[in-house]
């Protein structure tokens, strides 16, 4: 019987470059950013590090395919790169490449990097990757993301019986935080704290969802070191030491495109892999237990239906939980999107993962100034939704204070 | 009744996928009442999957009192009464579209 | 007895006022007012002659096994390509079987008059069933005479033997011509016409009654012997001498559809037909006459069988379902003719591989799924290992139709962002009635028509056209249904 991965990694170190539009900057120069500051943080040196994973998305731009191109950038001693792809799940897939491979005892320090340069495509979206095969390629809508995460919407409200006017209302208030939480972060993408009724009175982009609820295209880099807790222990005796609790996988089946019982408000692979991620950490009641969290809010409607699928929120309660502030920074809840999420921090794709492990990473380290600090973290949840909700892949991470 | 915050002519509202900016702030005659209506322009640029532009027109309600306060932040504050009706949401959205060509949306909430 | 079995039509949703056209035009062509009258019917920017023939086709085998037609036929003076025979895209569509006879037929607007005759002859000598479609859109210039009458449409005939023809083929007559009255290069997009006096006498006016005679002649008949009479023929003034030198009585000829359609070529004179044949009793004879290149004169006498054909009105719900389109430049960009920006998004290339859509092509052109003989679940695409999460059993599948099914909308959205020469994109996921959903999109409504749970049925149309290769590729979409669908 597996016994899982809780508490047999330990997070040494991490760096996040700024995140937005980086004119100034090649994928090189923002992986020789996140990479200092990991290093520093780590408090090692480059030749401790015995292999390394990379997570990015978008080949036709960025670095391309394979591992080359990053190790031609920081030039790691010809060890082990192995690049991940997995929609918008790669840094997290990148973190749990490093992490089984120190729990394996394979190595004793690994690096997980991720890195997205998306701002050279020469237009304001991403370019068209085929992900659900050629077939698909010729006869599938010319979808957009924000199209087919609408759905969501018209669905959910269908199913609870909310009119879209209280839908509309909660996804407002969805991005209102965000943008409240990401007007304090110095390196998040957008900064500014924008009013409710600037928000409402936003066009729709795809019906319901308006300007507000999108994330946008940034580009950025993060990474994280990761060793045992013992080795750990020895780098850094006078620390708290940040572990692993849980790191879950799951992808559709199927079920949700062609088969008749999803229904449309929630999201299958969100659900399968936190009932999986709260077995192995441990956590009964997450409601009460998970102390923080950074979710996929790619739309803000995939936020609260993530409510939902994460536990935090009874089915049909998440609309009444948002209005009441329960995610809020100082709600007295469970706050989410401290950093301000893909919303407001941005969303370099194969980063972001490894994005939301850094703010959870700092947090439980009580690393931030006193306006934007978690009391008392003790458990943080990270989660991705990559691909649209007929057909993805969710990861699921949650970190803790070693006790 | 509700309330109307005026939002000022011409000033951009960013989001991190593009911005709205609004254009023109107007008073529609209907059945012998005054429909406060706004006509926006709104960009949207860098959106996670595609770009684009369009044209939408937001009827905050009847007005009931014109600029008649100012909120906490300072800015206008004019009291409506909203247009529920599916009738006249129809014929106001007819009238607004006759005036405006190309702007499809017309937003009642 | 070999005859026509049953009749479909199919007119696009869109209609543009001449009136449009000439507020647009007029100040270059002051005279095209004399035209500026009623409407025309507009295939909409996801349609072609094609795929108004596909809907023709499937409003015409409704009620009908399609597995049970031997011979499809497909008329057109605007097929979608050169090479590749569009009457086997046709029976693909129509799920008809791949041991069948088939054929396109073109060059003239007597072509659907001529695959008509192929059809009687083909089951006049094989037994069995044939079906005819013929779809046409043409254009004219901007401002053109061409573009005030030429109007797009599909229509179709299901010819068969025995007790389920319900009008008798007694006879025909042709007149084969090199008249240039009308002509297209193999490379022009536009139709070029000589001058419109010589049209109206020497070709309307002069072979129609040739052709009349000549059938009337060979059956020994008399053109009043007629009860209804179908041609077509765009100037008034025309009809008027061609009844009178036949001797018909004005309420006996059929409306040519001029006002509510406009001329839609090859598929005109079928279209005709089908609305007369909605209101044709037992015993009636009708005389069907095409025009173009000469005429084909085809004699029918209606059979008891016609009351048994349910519905009826399968012209007219069609003409019924009208959306104005009230913009004559929408008009020029959906047909290409004149060059619109879709940004740097829609310069974006999607390649047609051939070979993995002929390893798909029941899927594609068919819509055709698949069911689970272990579970009985419906699925689609076809799947080799079922997609039940409590099933999946491995290649124990069944083919099935899905196509004339129809389906629920289960989610929808309305995407302003996705490139489209038609926006918003509306698409959503569809629940086929049976089992099983695909993501779809929507064509023909707007965000207005559409719910959760509501029926929707599915058309046949242009899924995108690769200008660089000159490539049209079709696929179904979800459109509302006008009824409750089973």
């Amino acid at each position: 019987m597996a016994e899982g991965i809780r508490d047999k990694v330990a997070i040494l170190g991490m760096g996040c470059t700024r995140f937005g539009e980086r004119w100034d900057a090649d994928p090189s120069d923002l992986l020789v950013e996140a990479f200092t500051e990991c290093l520093e943080d780590a408090g090692i040196e480059k030749k401790d590090i015995q292999a390394a994973w990379l997570g990015s998305h978008i080949d036709e731009i960025n670095i391309g395919k394979g591992g080359t191109y990053v190790n031609a950038v920081l030039h790691l001693p010809l060890i082990p790169v192995t690049r991940v792809e997995n929609f918008c799940a790669s840094g997290t897939e990148s973190f749990r490449g490093a992490c089984y491979g120190v729990a394996s005892g394979a190595y004793d320090i690994a690096l997980a990097m991720g890195v997205e340069k998306l701002k050279d495509t020469g237009y304001g979206g991403l370019p068209d990757s085929p992900a659900f095969g050629q077939l698909m390629v010729m006869i599938g809508p010319n979808a957009t993301a924000p199209g087919m995460f609408a759905q969501l919407a018209t669905a959910y409200s269908a199913k609870y019986n909310v009119p879209m006017e209280r839908i509309k209302e909660a996804l407002t208030h969805i991005s209102w935080k965000s943008h409240q939480n990401g007007a304090k972060n110095p390196r998040a993408h957008l900064r500014k704290a924008i009013p409710k009724e600037a928000i409402a009175g936003a066009p729709i982009v795809a019906y319901p969802l308006g300007l507000f609820d999108c994330c946008g295209v940034s580009d950025g880099s993060a990474m994280a070191i990761v060793t045992t807790p013992e080795i750990a222990k020895k780098i850094k005796p006078n620390q708290d030491i940040v572990t692993v609790k849980a790191l879950q996988v799951a992808v559709s089946s199927g079920e949700e495109a062609m088969y008749d019982t999803w229904d449309g408000a929630r999201i299958l692979t969100t659900r399968a892999a936190a009932r999986r991620a709260y077995e192995e950490a441990g956590v009964k009641n997450p409601r009460e237990e998970i102390s923080m969290m950074e979710v996929h809010d790619c739309f803000s409607i995939t936020e609260l239906v993530t409510m939902e699928d994460l536990g935090i929120s009874p089915d049909g309660g998440a609309v009444d939980d948002v209005l009441n502030g329960f995610f809020d920074l100082d709600g007295g809840g469970v706050p989410c999107q401290v950093d301000g999420g893909l919303k407001c921090f941005g969303h370099p794709i194969g980063a972001s993962g490894l994005r939301m492990l850094y703010e959870m990473y700092n947090q439980l380290l009580q690393r931030w100034p006193e306006d934007r600090l978690v009391k008392n973290a003790r458990l943080g949840l990270t989660h991705n939704l990559g691909g649209v909700p007929t057909n993805n892949v969710c990861s699921i991470a949650i970190v803790g204070l070693l006790e | 009744m509700a309330e109307y915050v005026h939002v000022p002519v011409g000033e951009e509202i960013r989001s991190i996928a593009g911005y709205y900016r609004v254009l023109e702030e107007g008073v529609l005659e209907y059945r012998r009442r005054e429909v406060l209506y706004l006509v926006k322009m709104a960009v949207v640029e860098t959106s996670c999957c595609g770009e684009g532009g369009l044209g939408f027109i937001s009827v905050p309600g009847y007005l009931v009192s014109y600029r008649s306060g100012r909120n906490a932040e300072g800015a206008w504050v004019s009291q409506v009464e909203r247009v529920t009706g599916e009738d006249e949401q129809r014929e106001i959205a007819e009238m607004l579209k006759w005036r405006h060509p190309h702007f499809h949306q017309v937003d009642f909430s | 007895m070999v005859g026509i079995s049953s009749y479909g039509g199919y007119v696009p949703r869109y209609r543009l006022n001449r009136f449009i056209v000439f507020g647009a035009m007029g100040w270059l062509a002051p005279a095209l007012l004399m035209n500026a009258q009623g409407e025309k019917a507009v295939a909409n920017y996801d349609e072609d002659a094609l795929t108004m023939a596909v809907s023709a086709g499937i409003n015409c085998l409704r009620g009908f096994d399609r597995q049970s037609v031997d011979a499809v036929y497909f008329a057109s003076t605007t097929a979608p390509f050169k090479e590749r025979q569009s009457a086997n895209i046709l029976a693909g569509a129509l799920c008809a079987r791949e041991d069948i006879r088939s054929a396109d037929f073109t060059g003239s607007l007597k072509s659907g008059t001529s695959a008509l005759l192929a059809a009687l002859e083909f089951v006049r000598a094989n037994g069995g069933r044939a079906v005819v479609c013929a779809g046409d859109m043409r254009l004219g210039k901007m401002g053109s005479v061409q573009e005030m009458y030429f109007g797009d449409a599909g229509s179709s005939m299901l010819v068969g033997e025995g007790d389920e023809v319900i009008a008798e083929f007694k006879g025909s007559y042709s007149l084969s011509l090199d008249f240039v009255d009308h002509l297209r290069g193999a490379f022009s997009k536009y139709d070029r016409q000589w001058e419109e006096r010589w049209i109206r006498d020497v070709g309307y006016g002069e072979f129609i009654p040739t052709a009349v005679k000549g059938l009337c002649e060979k059956l020994g008949m008399s053109p009043g012997d007629f009860d209804r009479v179908v041609y077509p023929c765009y100037y008034g003034g025309a009809r008027k001498g061609i009844n009178k030198q036949l001797g018909l009585e004005a309420e006996k000829v059929a409306d040519d559809l001029s006002a509510t359609v406009g001329d839609s070529g090859a598929a005109h004179a079928l279209l005709m037909l089908s609305r007369v044949l909605e209101e044709a009793k037992p015993g009636e004879r009708i005389l069907l006459v095409s025009y173009g290149s000469g005429c084909d004169a085809l004699c029918f006498q209606v059979t008891e069988a016609i009351e048994g054909l349910q519905p009826r009105d399968r012209f007219s719900r069609s003409l019924a379902n009208r959306k104005e389109l009230d913009n004559y430049i929408k008009y020029l960009v959906w047909r290409d003719m004149a060059p619109a920006d879709t940004g740097l998004r829609g310069e974006e290339e999607k390649i047609i591989r051939w070979s993995l859509e002929w390893r798909n092509h029941q899927a594609i052109l068919g819509l055709q799924g698949c069911r689970c003989r272990a579970c009985g679940a419906q699925q689609y695409p076809p799947q080799r290992i079922c997609v039940n999460p409590d099933c999946g059993a491995v290649d124990q599948m069944d083919r099935v139709f899905l196509a004339d099914k129809g389906g629920k909308i289960f989610t929808f959205t309305s995407d302003l962002l996705a490139a489209s020469i038609n926006p918003p994109a509306i698409y959503g996921n569809v629940a086929f009635n049976g089992g099983g959903r695909t993501l779809m999109d929507f064509t023909d409504c707007t965000l207005e028509d559409l719910a959760v749970g509501k029926p929707v049925d599915f058309s046949f149309r242009i899924k995108y056209y690769d200008p660089k290769r000159d490539t049209t590729f079709y696929y179904w979409k979800a459109v509302p249904a006008s009824e409750e669908v089973g």
